[in-house]
């Protein structure tokens, strides 16, 4: 592979400054920050299939990201309302407001059109980073034609955003679903943690592209969203053929299993969803969905209550469950692979937990000879130690 | 009072191409750090090719200009850069079988060193008392991190002095029936027959505890629960001998289990070889270490092998 998988693209940048105690935000440009290096990380992003779309919007004026560089001056007086932008729905979970998108509403377009349901979605359950690290995916026509078939038709814009689709079955967190993960595949993984279960031919379908059109095959481990950061690393795989679903007349192969999404208001955005678009698929009329109108969002929910379909485990039915079909962002920035490593024991206090248990086990491990290393940085201390008082020289000349 | 011993500098590359001329003992040294600041950024980080990771590897020390004067700082020039290993990269290269070309950062070090050369030229081009007095300060202040940059290292130096190796993989909950904790089989195989490994096992075979060194052995196996009567020193051969022979269906490996970065719990537990991508830790034990199937990185390192005895526990420190 030559070609990378992420690009690098150009957004617009501001600075969310009080003036006279209201938060106004200010477009920004470098000149503006005391070191130019951090507002450039931050107007050069790095991003996927939604890069030229995030672009394209703050071209236009509709997205900002906020660098973490400290302004040269705080006194603005002239800037937009911070209640015109979504700070939350694209912003990092770990910085909030870390990106603002102009939005109406309570949650931005670009996350409505994501999550058709994201009105009635818990308020802290975004796609968040995921716009960004979303690949650019080539899809097998069947499962381009399981989107086109049974993407929602939205108000505006006509369909709902490009996710990868996939049947899914949703299992409670139980020890019967563990048993059906521990038999489909030979390891007792449980769905306890939010992991995700995917079959091997889907993932065979998906090819991410590279810059160069390279296509490449998904790695075993990555990690995937679904609406209202319904994320998770798959924990195991399995043969396609060996997990079915009957729905009303049809069987068909499970891609993807994952938990009931145990909070009440992310179910409408995983559920109802996944089960309207399977109506759909089936053949059956669903209602466009007008993102903005909570009251109808409601109604929906009542309207299409889930669907559900009867598992089937190597020929033989084990039970009713919740299916659908449900969409799908992936990150593709962690290496996942197991590997060899040196594990950071200062970091993790594992030395404080040992000493308080009284629990030996570090004396076990071999310790490197750091006295010539100490010695050193004591030179190196006198060295600048010597410069400092000479400095102080200067200043009491000085004075 | 003001100096004016040099000239004033627009760039930073400027400023050091200038003390490349200037002091002639250190002419390749100002000119590395010429070709530093006028490089790459990534997320502000300088980065430069292997050509001048290899000039900096021959660096023993390094120049602190102020006035016409030099203060040597002595260094190790493995504390000057460091490879630049992103985790994108990784991926690209194993899973993906691409190739990149190494690329490596300025360790703080050398990024402090760098930049006191270029702020000791603004306080001794200063044109005027009021901007001699504000760029001392800010070089003061500047002096004052680098000291702090030293202490802070040679603190880590005791810290991460451990020759430690681990199974580092993602979090996998399991069952939590199930009481092991299960590692992937390829690289768990190749951690316990490894030199690191091999210092620190302990292999229980009857009423032998058979180890390299006998260091706190007897406290460990006590705090376990297991009591073996005679604790053995042995060679490297007999060891590995017992850790590449060992029959997980007979025999019993522990492990403890480092939750990466923050959270200082540890978990210990009998350990399985399994086709798993992650570490399988159970759900309730997970919940104990704050790991759920997210990405959570973890670390298992084995410690102890009890031949001929099959037992079953995952417990955490917090218990």
């Amino acid at each position: 592979m030559l070609g990378g998988i992420y690009r690098r693209f150009t957004v617009k940048t501001a600075a969310i400054v009080d003036n006279a105690g209201k938060a106004i935000v200010v477009p920004t440009s470098e000149y503006d920050y005391k070191i130019r290096q951090a507002y450039r990380a931050s107007a050069r992003i790095t991003a996927g299939m939604f890069g030229p779309l995030v672009s394209n919007m703050s071209k236009r004026g509709l997205f900002y990201a906020i660098p973490r560089a400290e302004l040269k001056s705080k006194t603005f007086t002239k800037g937009f309302d911070l209640d015109r932008f979504d700070g939350l729905s694209l912003s990092s979970i770990n910085r909030p407001f870390s990106r603002l998108i102009v939005s109406d509403q309570e949650k931005s377009s670009i996350e409505r059109w994501c999550n058709p349901f994201a009105l009635i979605t818990d308020g802290t359950r975004n796609l968040n980073t995921f716009l960004y690290q979303m690949p650019v995916v080539k899809l097998s026509k069947s499962l381009l034609n399981l989107f086109h078939r049974s993407k929602l038709e939205l108000s505006t814009p006509k369909y709902e955003l490009f996710g990868i689709p996939g049947v899914t079955v949703f299992l409670d967190k139980n020890d019967e679903a563990d048993a059906i993960l521990e038999k489909l595949t030979g390891v007792p993984i449980s769905l306890d943690g939010d992991g995700i279960v995917t079959s091997r031919q889907w993932r065979k379908q998906i090819k991410v592209m590279t810059t160069l059109n390279e296509e490449l095959d998904l790695p075993e481990t990555f990690k995937l969203q679904g609406a209202a950061r319904s994320k998770g690393i798959t924990i195991g795989s399995f043969e396609a053929n060996r997990l079915l679903v009957k729905v009303a007349d049809h069987i068909l192969p499970v891609d993807v299993v994952m938990n009931t999404q145990g909070k009440r208001k992310n179910k409408a955005a995983n559920m109802t969803a996944a089960g309207m678009r399977m109506r759909k698929f089936l053949g059956e009329v669903v209602d466009r969905i007008d993102t903005t109108n909570i009251e109808q969002l409601i109604a929906l929910k009542e309207k299409y209550p889930v669907v559900r379909g009867t598992l089937v485990l190597d020929g033989e039915e084990i039970g009713e469950v919740v299916v659908g079909i449900n969409k799908f962002y992936l990150d593709l920035t962690h290496n996942m692979t197991p590997r060899i490593a040196k594990p950071h024991i200062s970091y993790i206090q594992a030395q404080q937990v040992f000493d308080v248990l009284d629990y030996p086990l570090l004396s076990r491990f071999e310790k490197r000879d750091v006295h010539e290393d100490l010695e050193l940085h004591d030179k190196q201390l006198a060295a600048v130690e010597s410069l400092t008082n000479r400095i102080a020289l200067y200043r009491g000349e000085e004075l | 009072m003001m100096i004016n011993s040099c000239p004033r500098f627009r760039e930073k590359a400027e400023a050091l191409s200038w003390l490349a001329s200037a002091v002639p003992e250190f002419e390749l040294t100002y000119r590395i750090f010429a070709e530093i600041v006028n490089g790459d950024q990534i997320n502000g980080i300088p980065v430069f090719a292997q050509s001048i990771a290899d000039q900096l590897s021959r660096v023993t020390e390094l120049p602190l200009w102020f006035n016409n004067e030099i203060v040597r700082i002595p260094v190790n020039p493995r504390s000057l850069f460091w490879e630049v290993d992103t985790e994108l990269d990784d991926i690209l290269e194993s899973e993906l079988e691409i190739e990149i070309a190494p690329y490596y950062a300025a360790t703080s070090l050398l990024n402090s060193v760098i930049d006191l050369n270029i702020s000791s030229t603004f306080v001794c081009s200063s044109l005027d008392e009021r901007s001699f007095k504000k760029t001392l300060a800010i070089y003061e202040e500047k002096l004052d991190q680098l000291q702090a940059g030293i202490l802070k290292m040679a603190a880590s130096e005791i810290s991460e002095a451990y020759m430690i190796s681990s199974v580092r993989a993602r979090h996998v909950t399991i069952n939590k029936n199930h009481r092991n904790i299960y590692a992937p089989a390829q690289q768990l195989g190749d951690l316990l027959v490894s030199d690191s490994s091999i210092r620190h096992m302990i292999v229980i075979d009857g009423d032998y505890a058979y180890c390299l060194h006998a260091d706190g052995v007897e406290k460990i196996l006590s705090k376990l629960g297991l009591s073996v009567p005679n604790i053995v020193e042995c060679g490297r051969g007999r060891l590995l001998y017992m850790l590449e022979n060992i029959d997980f269906n007979k025999d019993t490996l522990i492990s403890h289990v480092f939750r990466h970065p923050i959270i200082g719990y540890v978990a210990i537990g009998t350990t399985k070889p399994a086709e798993i991508y992650g570490i399988g830790v159970p759900a309730d034990v997970s919940a104990k270490l704050d790991g759920d199937d997210d990405g959570d990185i973890i670390d298992l390192v084995p410690s102890i092998v009890v031949k001929n005895k099959v037992m079953e526990f995952v417990t955490t420190t917090l218990n």
